[in-house]
């Protein structure tokens, strides 16, 4: 994606969140919209520079593309699987349990990103989740959703 | 009273809970330093949640310390890898590497962690001698001239970042925006919360910091196919140095120093710039400048006292003002309010316990760092071996926890991933984090501010600059957004050129 492409997807970004902090304000008493109104201003005039900033950078020829050398390339197909991966394990947390979520999360991010063998795959997760017990629950008294292992944890 | 608080800081700090907060915060940073990849902001960011069971002086002294430590566990990294565990490292690894790959890896250990030690020492001594004095003035400040510091740090914080100036007072703009959202604080309306209880308390910033600072990082860990590295992997060496090859560095450590605390003094500028700055310094000050680049000891003495000295320097505005001089300090400012301390001037006074315990943790830091980093700095190899692929996959399972563990609350942790997200996007198209992250926590405060001096004048905004105090810092933020503009930089180049033609 191009350099002024992206600024200008970004702009987009805080335009729109800058607009529903300006139009919610307007319907606000004044003392609780005048700082949000100055501050949504700024937002406009800042993008605004921003993207006239890129568009001269892009003109100079100096625009810097995300990734130059072939080697120094982002893996996008990686990167967006990671991040759904860890939008589900954040969604399944409550529904089946922080202990259930987790080591499943970790071993299958491991085996995705073939970080590492099969059997050290299963020991750090299971560890790490261990240690996350102990430190959180045991030692932080952290009331964390236990899901589908709640039958053995009630006391 | 300033000395009363001073003994009362020293008294608390000696207390059996807290020395060992600061020797296991200093450990925990030396080796989340050495990670590569790993920033101490990030560090602080995540290990934030952990520090809850503790009271809060015993707490904020844990975080202060592995941020002193993570200063000096980045050097490890930059020279057995030649890879900066930490972004501060960076001009670590000129000397250092090329030093460890002559055989004394201990050696050039040594420099990094004597020069550490002074630099976090006399950075600590400014700390507890400056913060002081200056919250003392700050404590005097009523609405106007606190709205006009906001501003200050603001722009500068904005305005100095790495980069463009404009980009980072947009990143400014959206954390006042973002700092918005909830209650009112004047008419006790619900603002920008979606009609979303969850928001009625406004964005919990802690939750925003640990999104901004680590998912992002946690992405860019796996976002390229890792690389073999070049490596050091044995210390034949002493780590521990002899006096006679400390005493010809002491004059570089000193000057190092010094420049570190005055850089971190300055909102936005942090130890990455200071350990250049430092370096570039040493080069010029050098009889021997072609050594730079193939060893030096003085080349890993400069920028090493410079960052850690960048810890002390950056706490003072963060302490006497509440305006955090850096994205670690932000964070820092960040574990006082979870613990229901608010950042300003009053931190020297209504919390003067907690916050002067800070101090002399900053200052006892240094030792624990000095004595764990002669003893633990060999096992620090094993942790610059981990796989960066393994990290990342163990920072996100700790942010979820870490965001969870604030309020128990699942709708906190999808908005520590949406800050997340946006971090990473602004992190590739190079906008900084940080002034968003200043821009969230003084929000409330400029807005408060303004509210209140804008009652007092009767809505005129000439309150501003009837004030002395105000006027000045208002026309310091001026000076520094428009020294940041193009036109700025225009003009003095062609000045420049005039005067070199009239030579």
């Amino acid at each position: 994606m191009g350099y002024l492409v992206q600024h200008v997807l970004f702009a987009v970004f805080t335009v729109g969140l800058g607009l529903y902090f300006f139009i919610k304000a307007f319907f606000m008493p004044s003392t609780a919209a005048h700082f949000p109104t100055i501050i949504a201003s700024l937002v406009f005039i800042l993008t605004a520079s921003m993207v006239v900033e890129a568009l001269r950078k892009v003109r100079r020829g100096s625009g810097v593309p995300i990734s130059k050398a072939p080697e120094e390339k982002i893996l996008v197909p990686r990167v967006v699987s990671y991040v759904a991966l860890t939008a589900v394990y954040i969604f399944l947390i409550p529904r089946i349990g922080y202990f259930v979520a987790t080591p499943i999360f970790m071993i299958i991010s491991y085996s995705y990103l073939r970080a590492l063998g099969t059997f050290k795959i299963l020991l750090v997760s299971i560890c790490f989740s261990i240690f996350i017990y102990f430190l959180f629950v045991w030692f932080l008294k952290l009331p964390i959703p236990m899901g589908l292992l709640e039958p053995f944890f009630e006391s | 009273m300033i000395l009363d608080n001073i003994l009362l800081g020293l008294t608390s700090v000696l207390s059996g809970y807290n020395l060992l907060a600061v020797a296991a915060g200093t450990g925990l940073g030396l080796f989340v330093g050495a990670m590569p990849g790993l920033s101490a902001t990030m560090a602080i960011a995540i290990l934030l949640p952990v520090t809850f069971v503790f009271k809060p002086e015993t707490g904020i002294s844990m975080l202060a310390s592995i941020y002193m430590g993570a200063m000096y566990g980045g050097s490890i990294a930059a020279i057995l890898i030649r890879t900066p565990g930490t972004p501060a490292a960076a001009a670590t690894i000129l000397d250092g590497y090329p030093m460890a790959q002559r055989g004394e890896a201990g050696r050039a250990l040594g420099i990094s962690l004597t020069a550490s030690f002074v630099g976090g020492i006399i950075s600590s001594l400014f700390l507890l001698t400056v913060a002081p004095v200056l919250g003392g003035i700050a404590v005097m400040f009523g609405p106007v001239e606190l709205f006009a510091v906001a501003v200050l740090g603001m722009t500068i914080i904005g305005s100095l970042s790495q980069g463009s100036a404009i980009k980072g007072l947009l990143a400014g703009s959206l954390g006042l925006l973002f700092s918005t959202v909830g209650m009112d604080s004047v008419t006790g309306i619900p603002r920008f919360t979606l009609g979303n209880i969850n928001l009625f308390s406004g964005i919990p910033f802690t939750v925003a910091l640990i999104g901004l600072f680590s998912i992002p990082q946690a992405i860019r860990l796996i976002e390229k196919e890792e690389s073999l590295v070049e490596r050091v992997n044995l210390i034949t060496d002493r780590i521990l140095l002899p006096w006679r090859e400390i005493r010809p560095l002491i004059p570089t450590f000193i000057r190092s120093s010094l420049i570190g605390v005055f850089t971190g003094i300055i909102p936005g500028t942090g130890g990455d710039t200071a350990c250049w700055f430092a370096y570039n310094e040493a080069k010029r000050a050098s009889d021997d400048k072609e050594s730079f680049g193939k060893g030096s000891p003085y080349g890993i003495a400069a920028p090493e006292a410079a960052n850690n000295a960048v810890v002390g320097g950056a706490l003072i505005p963060t302490i006497s003002l509440g305006i955090p001089g850096s994205s670690s300090t932000a964070i820092l400012l960040g574990g006082l309010m979870i613990h229901g301390i608010m950042p300003g001037p009053t931190l020297m006074t209504e919390y003067a316990g907690v916050t002067y315990t800070l101090l002399w943790a900053i200052f006892l830091s240094n030792f624990f760092m000095f004595a764990e980093g002669i003893l633990f700095t060999k096992a620090c190899i094993f942790v610059t071996r981990i796989s960066n692929k393994v990290l990342s996959v163990a920072i996100v399972v700790l942010c979820v926890i870490g965001s969870f563990a604030i309020n128990n609350n699942f709708f906190e942790v999808g908005l520590m991933f949406g800050f997340g997200i946006l971090g990473y996007f602004m992190d590739k198209l190079k906008i900084p984090v940080a002034p968003l992250v200043v821009g969230l926590i003084l929000g409330r405060m400029l807005d408060v501010s303004l509210h209140q001096s804008l009652l007092m004048s009767q809505g005129s905004w000439m309150i501003f600059l009837e004030n002395p105090i105000s006027a000045v810092l208002l026309f310091i933020a001026l000076f520094s957004l428009i020294q940041s503009t193009p036109i700025y930089g225009r003009w003095r180049a062609s000045r420049r050129k005039k005067s070199g033609e009239a030579r």
